[in-house]
């Protein structure tokens, strides 16, 4: 299990990201984390990574811990090595090495027989990754490249498998096949963190989700609770009185809300 | 004829030592941006090295040694000097390789002392053949068959190794390598191991062609400059082919273009490759096969 709590996060010294947030992801779950633009969802990510000295960011309180090891004082690579996983914002695939170069590159600390047989397995189940084995990963779609990013991390064998954003810039018909993979991802008993602002999606695959504003978590609750929430319902699924907003409007009434507060 | 064939071997063996010095460099460069300006000092401690080994050891024992020690050596001073400011600005790892390159060539004059050392091999040091009338030193042929062999060897490495994978992962995206668990440190370690044995095999064959080997010979590591220049900060494939072209010129404008030039001309064939590197940085910075993108010192 995965437990962070009441962790402080502070970039060049001085700009406090994370005001004391604690979350757990339990065993074989999927556990969801919302949040709009800048409310630290990466920077959690970074945190239990152990890429937060490659930000000049630093844990300044709390603790985070992955069955029962202390992640905030592992290097990336021991990070790794405890199972914890993520596929970062952006897909970040090497784009000038091949497909395959890609996968290889993902099952760089497999050791054991079994590594080959997964890398021709995971070319199977994408397709479209086997026909362009050979070619560079820089001319795979958005959506090629993000199964890709998917498929390059679960060679690594994760306990934990951390997804950021990994709807961000897809079209609806491939985010729908993303779900399907992080499914897929829960039945082979991988424990997913799956961070979004798409919250129709996270909510649809979540077993807990939490809700994440400037720095804190601002609400938590199974999926039925959260859809209920009438903030949320607003704020994060589109729906208030007056019908779908855009996320302009949801922004500019936050900002109105915080003159007012 | 004969006079041609004679220089482009010469130019051909002297580029494989370049081509060697500046692979060091952009293996390096391209692992963690780093400029290394230690890696003539390399060169000087690699030929030292096989002055010791060659006097105990068969020579292609004693070759694979010194790559050996110097590679670890390289390592070695990765680990304790540019690791712990990895992420630093370019302009302190500059300073700081320099300062490294200073200490390497006290040590060397510290241990061997200042005189000139002969440079063993196997063949007697001015062996020859005869090929359409021209002579060539077996020490040239020997140098360019090295160079490819190792050459050979570091595509293998890059292309279809776990750890040259690795290598080319991390240059890409470093954090995405280290969300892998790739690591990168120990990726830097061994480049500076790749550079510090490439740096080597330049010295072994460097002293046969003055046939002495003393501290000044890693100023040779200049020439490497323009080779990389030329070639392209981030293209191995770019140095080598830069490094044999510059190494053939310069032999050519040695043996054609100098007489020529008179009194001013002595030495016009140290300084054109120099001028090549003004025209390549005015005309075309990234190089031959460099990416468009890369920084300039
Ligand atoms: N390297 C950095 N140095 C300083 N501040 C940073 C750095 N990275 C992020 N921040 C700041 O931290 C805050 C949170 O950023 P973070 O990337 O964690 O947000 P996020 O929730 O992932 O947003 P998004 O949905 O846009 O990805 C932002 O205000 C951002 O400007
Ligand atoms: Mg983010």
């Amino acid at each position: 299990m995965l437990e962070i709590s009441n962790l402080e996060v502070v970039y060049d010294d001085v700009v406090v990201v994370l005001r004391g947030i604690s979350l757990q992801v339990p065993d074989g779950k999927i556990v969801a984390l919302l949040g709009p633009n800048g409310a630290g969802k990466t920077t959690t990510v970074r945190a239990i990574c152990g890429l937060l000295d490659l930000h000049d960011a630093e844990a300044t309180k709390g603790a985070i811990t992955f069955d029962g090891a202390d992640l905030l004082t592992l290097r990336p690579e021991e990070v790794v090595a405890q199972g914890v996983v993520q596929v970062m914002e952006g897909r970040r695939i090497f784009i000038d090495l091949t497909v395959e170069e890609n996968l290889r590159a993902g099952a760089h600390t497999r050791r054991d027989e079994a590594r080959q047989q997964e890398i021709d397995a995971l070319m199977e189940r994408f397709p479209v990754l086997g026909e362009r084995r050979h070619q560079l990963a820089g001319y795979l779609s958005g959506g090629e490249q993000q199964m890709l990013a998917i498929g390059r991390a679960l060679l690594v064998k994760p306990s934990l498998l951390i997804l950021d954003e990994p709807s961000l810039g897809l079209a609806p018909r491939i985010v729908g096949e993303v779900a399907q993979v992080i499914r897929e991802v829960k039945e082979r008993g991988v424990s997913v963190l799956l961070i979004e602002q798409n919250a129709a999606l996270a909510l649809e695959l979540a077993d807990y989700g939490y809700v994440m504003e400037n720095g804190k978590i601002v609400l938590d609750g199974d999926p039925t609770e959260l859809a209920d929430n009438q903030d949320f319902q607003e704020f994060y699924l589109g729906i208030g009185a007056e019908g779908r907003r855009s996320y302009a409007d949801v922004k500019l009434y936050r900002r109105k809300k915080r003159w007012l507060s | 004829m004969s006079n041609l064939i004679q220089f482009v071997a010469s130019g051909l063996a002297l580029g494989t030592i370049y081509a060697m010095i500046a692979l060091g460099f952009v293996v390096i460069y391209r692992a963690s941006q780093v400029f290394n300006f230690a890696q003539g000092d390399l060169v000087t401690v690699g030929a030292f090295v096989m002055v010791v080994l060659g006097g105990i050891l068969p020579w292609p024992v004693a070759v694979l040694g010194t790559m050996l020690a110097t590679g670890l050596l390289a390592a070695v001073v990765e680990r304790l000097v540019l690791r712990p400011l990895v992420g630093r600005s370019v302009v302190i790892t500059i300073i700081l390789t320099i300062f490294v390159g200073l200490i390497l060539r006290v040590m060397v004059m510290v241990v061997f002392g200042p005189e000139q050392r002969g440079m063993p091999t196997p063949w007697e040091r001015s062996a020859a053949v005869s090929v359409a009338g021209a002579r060539i030193f077996v020490s040239s042929i020997a140098a360019v068959l090295a160079g490819a062999l190792a050459l050979g060897a570091f595509t293998w490495l890059i292309r279809r190794s776990r750890i040259g994978v690795a290598m080319r992962a991390t240059s890409s995206d470093q954090e995405a390598a280290l969300c892998l668990g790739i690591p990168v440190g120990r990726i830097f370690g061994f480049t500076w191991f790749l550079a510090g044995a490439f740096a080597a095999l330049a010295g072994v064959f460097l002293g046969m062609f003055p046939r002495t080997v003393d501290t000044n010979l890693g100023f040779v590591a200049l020439k490497a400059f323009p080779v990389v220049i030329v070639g392209g900060l981030d293209s191995a494939a770019g140095v080598v082919i830069a490094g044999l072209i510059l190494g053939v010129v310069e032999v050519l404008t040695q043996g054609y273009v100098n007489p020529h030039l008179g009194q001013f001309g002595q030495n016009f064939h140290e300084v054109l490759p120099y001028l090549i590197m003004i025209a390549f940085l005015t005309v075309r910075p990234y190089g031959i096969a460099g990416r468009a993108e890369v920084e300039r010192v």
